[in-house]
Parts: structure tokens; sequence; C-alpha cells
């Protein structure tokens, strides 16, 4: 099974791509190792870092970036905002009235026993409807070009802060890659960020106070969750900063308490609120969760959400499309096996070695098997487990990720699999979805996981614009009315020493003479 | 003290802060271009070098990095800023610390080692030393009178750099990521964030204007330019009442301007005039201007 390369298509780069991967080329193997130590200076400097295993280390941004087409990018954003539409509507549904139980949509016992199922968040009302405020969407492209849904994060999805950062990166290391090509800028993420969560504020409250509550300084994406709350100009709040009272949620500050109306929170569920989930934790807000169904406080992205992206009911999102939305889904799942279906599970049994299994709880590419790599005690290890709770599990086809070349430490080009995680910001009344996304790349060759955690780095991904429809976007009639060019070119000031060169000179030659002159006299 | 001296001290500041700020500038700007839609880029190159005051036309990132990098002779452009820093640090060597001068000579050899290829790493090496200089200077030399020419003249271009920075409206001419720039081209990403609002070309030209927390606000400058000329003023017997008026004229509208968006354009576009006036009112009153005497039968 050969994967399919994004770039080159036998040698010879798509059409988009020529200028780039000329340019590439003039780069050439010393240049890129020399660039790689800039980039790595660059990134230490900045502290853009990410947290693997406890050590702080950068996440590093491969040199070649990705290149999306503009009508490639326009069906994605579309089928992604479809899909957040829908499983909006799948939560609103399981956390409300459960319609879907009566018409026999997804079995109940599915939704039951999945442990991102939580009865504590039954009927809480967002106050705009929203849950899913922020989605991150992982796709791969398959052997025959198709871009297919893997897995939906629709809990604290991370990792756009890189997508940012790596944009400048590449800017300050290698600007010539950028020369005739017109890129989506990334950089309005936060604005739509902090616009969608002030748009979640509970009813009623007309400046409200939003925070970004992090688990702390550890957490591997605590660069991510400082640098969202510096960008959207609010607090970055852990658990101990904050505390309930009468079902309101308060800050301690040095002027006292502080009432807040919406928690940005990038920790877990389980974690959240000691009252209802963990009773040991220590980073949650107790009550959190009460002050939340009296609609005093915002959760966002909402309780419970672990339901949606539970890798079992990932199977059933094509169907709930249908059915909350009346059409196809414009973006295909990959194939998978529900192992409580007996004959499928026979199925998947015999077959271990061919199919890759997954923990349906798990995230970050923990506890995958891929069967074609893993050793025969490993599949029995997984064939024992599968047998035990088979509703723990899911499989799928090896999929052959498409690959894009990447620069390797001796500065040489290879190809290596990616993905690609594009985010989607939902206010209520539009998703949006940011331009590109996080293009995540499996550095050791071969490997097909690219999860950061699992040691995978990143490239900066660009949607090309379509300069043809979208005029230079911020030349607005405002502007123009008092257009800078307009104005008489105001020369700067200069300082006594710039004299006219000839007298500059006659002054300079005296000065130098005057030393002989002193020699004769002594 | 010699006029001389109080005038090199004086431009020292000036250009010192002139370097840092086009420097700055160039490296936003420079970020933003190579990012930015092909039919978009002639007009943003435009907009930086009629900002800085240069003649010169550029047609892409690279070319602009050239032409804002430029040469000795022009001191709107960073290799000119520079020369005219190293000329006057020249003529007052005897009077500055030796840590500072040597600062100088790194500073200079960092921006010889310039590569327009990646002008990213080459302008950050130059505002690292241009810390350093600025760093030594604030801890070593001498709180006299050299020391308040040199604030004056620092605190006077920063009012010139930040009023040109505005009237580029950077931040409503790339709505998305123009207004982190702005903030970005004068170092004030982090000060703005701390007031924990969000960022909207507004309040960025707002606080950019009056903000009394941040040291390079027009407020704040011109503040600062104040405290020091009145210091040079009592050194000397004299009165710095006339002398401040355009700059104290300016103040006064700042802190009476409230949300009032047409006078935050009057203020932007009197600046500079504001600055050029109170300079040269400087020189008459200090540094004894006498006509160049050329002899001759």
């Amino acid at each position: 099974m050969n994967a399919l390369d994004e770039f080159l298509i036998d040698g010879i780069p798509t059409r988009d791509l020529e200028m780039l991967w000329e340019t590439i080329g003039k780069i050439g193997t010393h240049g890129f190792i020399s660039r790689a130590k800039q980039r790595d200076l660059y990134l230490s400097m900045q502290g853009i870092t990410f947290t693997l295993s406890g050590v702080e280390r950068p996440l590093p941004v491969d040199l070649v970036p990705r290149v999306i087409a503009v009508s490639e990018w326009q069906n994605l954003e579309r089928g992604i905002k479809q899909r957040i539409k829908a499983l909006e509507a799948f939560l609103a549904d399981v956390y409300g009235d459960q319609e879907l139980f009566k018409d026999g949509i997804v079995p109940k016992a599915l939704i039951q026993s999945s442990e991102h199922f939580h009865r504590a968040a039954h009927g809480i009302k967002p106050a705009n409807g929203v849950r899913i405020h922020v989605a991150g969407i992982d796709l791969v492209r398959d052997q025959h070009g198709t871009l297919r849904v893997l897995e939906d994060n629709l809990r604290s999805p991370s990792g756009v802060s890189y997508v940012l950062e790596n944009r400048r990166t590449m800017a300050h290391v290698v600007p010539e890659l950028f020369n005739g090509y017109a890129i989506r800028s990334v950089d309005e993420y936060p604005e739509r960020l902090i616009a969608a969560l002030i748009a979640a504020a509970p009813s009623g409250v007309s400046n409200p106070n939003v925070v970004v509550l992090t688990p702390g300084v550890h957490n591997s994406a605590h660069f991510e969750h400082a640098f969202l709350a510096r960008r959207m100009g609010v607090e970055l709040v852990e658990g101990r900063d904050l505390y309930c009272r009468n079902n309101k949620v308060f800050m301690r500050t040095t002027q006292g308490s502080e009432e807040i109306h919406v928690v940005y929170r990038r920790i877990d569920d389980d974690y959240l609120d000691p009252i209802h989930f963990k009773p040991d934790s220590l980073l949650g807000i107790p009550g959190v969760l009460n002050a939340a169904r009296a609609n005093n406080v915002t959760i966002a992205n909402g309780v419970g959400n672990g339901i949606a992206d539970d890798k079992a009911i990932y199977a059933y999102v094509p169907k709930l499309i249908e059915y909350y939305l009346n059409e196809k889904a414009l973006l295909p799942n990959v194939d998978t096996y529900d192992l409580k279906e007996s004959d499928q599970l026979d199925y998947v049994m015999s077959n271990l070695s061919e199919l890759v299994v997954k923990p349906v709880a798990g995230s970050g590419g923990y506890g995958i098997t891929i069967g074609p790599k893993a050793s025969k005690k490993e599949l029995e290890v997984v064939a024992k487990e599968i047998s035990t709770n088979p509703r723990n599990w899911v499989a799928q086809p090896l999929i052959a990720l498409s690959t894009i070349p990447t620069v390797q430490e001796d500065g040489t080009l290879s190809p290596r699999h990616v993905d690609l995680r594009p985010f989607a910001v939902n206010d209520g009344k539009e998703i949006w979805v940011l331009p590109g996304g996080l293009t995540r790349v499996a550095l050791v060759e071969g490997n097909v996981v690219v999860n950061s955690s699992q040691g995978g780095g990143s490239k900066d991904t660009w949607v090309l614009s379509d300069e043809t429809q979208a005029p230079a976007p911020a030349i607005e009639v405002a502007v123009l009315e008092s257009d800078p060019l307009k104005s008489d070119v105001v020369p700067q000031m200069q300082g006594p020493d710039v004299l006219p060169i000839s007298r500059l000179h006659q002054q300079e030659e005296q000065q130098q003479q005057s030393p002989n002159t002193e020699v004769k006299d002594a | 003290m010699l006029s001389r001296l109080a005038e090199s001290s004086f431009w020292l500041g000036r250009y010192l802060e002139r370097t840092e700020g086009i420097s700055r500038l160039l490296l936003e700007f420079h970020q933003l271009l190579i990012q930015d839609q092909r039919s978009h880029i002639a007009r943003g190159c435009a907009l930086l070098t009629h900002g800085l005051g240069l003649e010169m036309k550029a047609q892409n990132s690279q070319t602009l990095v050239e032409i804002v990098f430029g040469e000795d002779s022009n001191p709107s452009t960073i290799r000119g800023a520079l020369q005219g820093v190293r000329s006057n640090a020249r003529s007052i060597r005897d009077t500055l610390p030796s840590d500072f001068f040597e600062s100088i000579n790194r500073l200079n050899a960092a921006a010889e080692s310039f590569d327009p290829k990646s002008p990213g790493s080459s302008l950050k090496n130059i505002l690292d030393r241009l810390a350093v200089s600025n760093g030594i200077y604030e801890w070593l030399a001498p709180s006299d009178e050299s020391s308040h020419f040199f604030k004056l003249g620092r605190s006077l271009e920063r009012m010139d750099l930040v009023s040109r920075l505005l009237s580029l409206k950077i931040e409503k001419e790339w709505r998305d990521q123009g207004p982190a720039t702005t903030l970005r081209a004068v170092g004030g990403l982090s000060t703005f964030l701390k007031a924990r609002v969000p960022i909207t070309a507004e309040r960025v030209r707002h606080f950019l204007i009056n903000d009394p927390s941040f040291p390079r606000s027009l407020f704040e400058s011109g503040r600062m330019a104040e405290i020091s000329l009145r210091e040079i003023a009592q050194v000397n017997r004299t009165s710095a009442d006339t002398i401040l008026k355009p700059i104290g004229l300016l103040g006064s509208q700042i802190h009476f301007l409230g949300n009032d968006v047409e006078e935050e354009e009057r203020i932007i576009a009197r600046t500079p005039l504001a600055v050029e006036e109170t300079s040269e009112a400087i020189r008459t009153a200090f540094f004894r201007p006498v006509g160049s005497i050329v002899w001759s039968n």
C-alpha cells in the first residue's frame, strides 16, 4: 500500500507548488542545516515549547510548509461546519430530550456506557446554545487522496497556538519561501475565540468576565494556555484562584472578589468539579457545575462533550448528520468496526494483524496498536483485552497517511506522514474555521502516529488565498478616505553631524593633520 | 557644559532610539508583508517608506528591507541612524562610560553582519545590542546635564516615531494582524495585554497615544521630555516654559482627549511638528548655533 505524497507526484511538484519547490532547491542541504539551527534558537528564545514527559522542549516545526489549494479548503471548511453543527445538535439532544433514542438512531446503551457521558451535565442549558465553542477535527488523507475524518476533538483540543507561532517562525527563519504566494492569515484566532466566549456568557451579563482555566505550569500545553490568555487579554487562572459561593464563581484578587461569567477551561471534566467528579481533584473549582446549572457561569467547552468525540460514537456521525441536518456527510469517516456486533468482532479478531485498534476513551495516541507493526505478543494482549470488554475498543483498517517532504537532520528532504487538525470556533451564530490548522508530522521514518505527545513535529499550513474573490482584505473605504499615502512625506530630522560630504572630509583631513603638528612642536 | 557636548548627547539619544524604532518597525513589516496578498505588497511597502520619510519605492519585502536598512548617508534608515549614533558617541567619547562606548562598537558590528536574506535574525541581533547599550547607559552614565540631554533626545524621538507609526494606520489596513503588529512595532504588546482587554484597532491607538503606564506612549514620552528639559533649565538658571510650549500643549490635548477620534487624528498629525519646533527651540537656547564660517578672499 503506497502512501500518496501531497507535494510531489512522481518527483514533480504539483502546479501550486512549483515556485516553492524551486526556492527549497535554492536553500539546499547546507542551507537547511543552518536554518534548522536558527529555528531552534528562535523557538527556545521565544519560549515556544511543549512539555513532553515532564521535559520542556520546542515543538519542532518543519521548514517545508504544507500547502492546501483554495478549492479543497472550501470543501473542507463546509464539511467541518456541517459536522460541528450536527454534533452540537447531538449533544443538545443527549443532554436534553433524548429524541434520538426514541428514533433508534444510536443505541442508548452505547451512550450510557461511555465514560464521557456525564449525568451531571443533564439539563445544563448553555446561554447561546453552544457546547462546542472550540473544535479540532483530525483529518487524514488516504492513498486515493481523499481527506477523511479520523477523530473529532470537542473537549479541549490543543495546538492552535503552534499554528500562529509556526507562521511567525517560518517568516522569521525562511522568509524566501513566501515569495510569490498569498497565504490566508491565521492571526485572528484569539479575537474570534474571545468574541465567541463573550457571546456565550450567561444571559443578562453585559460585560462578561472571561478567564482561561489551566491545570498549571506542569501541563504539556501550558504554553498554549498562557498564549491564549495573553492574546485574548483575559486572566489565566488555576483552580485555586477561583471559588464558588451562592452558585456563583468568583476570582480572588487583591481588590477583593470578582465574579466570573465564562470559564474557558483547559482541564478535563474529571478534574473540573470535585463535588461531581473526582473528589480528590486539586485542579478544579468545587461547585462550578452547580453555578453553570444556575446559569451564572458558562463552562466552555461544555461538560460532557466527550460523548460526542467518543471513538465508538464516531462511527455514527454520518448518520447523525443525516438525522439532524437532513444532509449527506461532506467529509467521509475512516471505516470503523463496531466491536459490539458479533460478526464484526469476529472479523476483527481474526484480522488483528492488519488493523489498527484504538481504545475508545483514549487520546493523544496512547494505547493504539498498529496491527502490521505489532509483535505477536502485543497482538495477543490486545485480543485478550478486546474480548474482555469490546465496548472499550474500535478497529479501523490501516490507512497509508499521505506524506510531505520533510527536512531531516542532515539537511536532506524525505517524505514523512502527516495529518491535519483544523480548528473551528462557534459563537452561536457562525462557525468559523481557522484557515489551515495544525499539520502534525511523524518525524520518524515510517511512523504513522503523529501526535505531539508521541514525539511528532508540526508544519506550517498554508491555505492559499483566492485573490480574484477576496480583495485585499482590509483596505476599507474608511481607511482610503484618509489614506496615509496621500499625506506629504515628512522627512526625519537630522543631527548636526551630517555635514555636506565635502565639508565633512575637509574637517576630517584637518583633524587628522593636527597630531602631526603636535609631534613637530614637541 | 560645552554646547557641542550637549548637542551630541541630545542626538546620541535621538539616533539610538531611532535605530531601535526603525528596526522594530522593519521587523514587523517584513513579517506582515511576506504573508500578504500579492496585490497588497506594493502598497504595504509604500506605507513604510512613506512613513519613514524615504523617497525610494520598494516592490517587494526584500527590496523594502534593503531600502530601510539603507545607507550611512541617510539618517532616516537604520544604517544612517547608526552612523549618527557612532559619530555623536565618538565626539563625546571622553564623557561616556567606556563600557557604553564598547557596546556601541558591538552594536555596529552586529549591523555590519546584517543579512538582507534573513532580516529577522539580523534585526533581532541589532535590537539585542541596542538593549545592552541602553541598559549600560542607564546603569553607568552619571545623572548629569549630559544625561538629561540624552534622555530629552530619546523622549522626543519616541514621540516622533510613535506618531509616524500611528499615521501608517497598520491596525486599520490589516484588520486581523494589524493591531498586534502595531503594538509589537514599539514593543508594547505585553504592556497592552496586561490591561486584559481584547486588542482592537481603537484601543491600540488610544493606548499608544495616552497610556500613562507605557513609556513610549505619546503622553508618557512627552512627560519624560518635560522632566528632562526642566532639569536642564534649572541647571542653566533659565526657564523651560517657552521651549516646552509645543509639547506642553500637545500633552494637555492628550490629557483631555476622551474618546474623540478626530482629535486623535489631529494629535497624531501635530506631534512631529511639535517635536520639530521643540527641537529647534532647544537648539537655539542651548546649542548656540553659529552660521558656518567660510573664509575666502
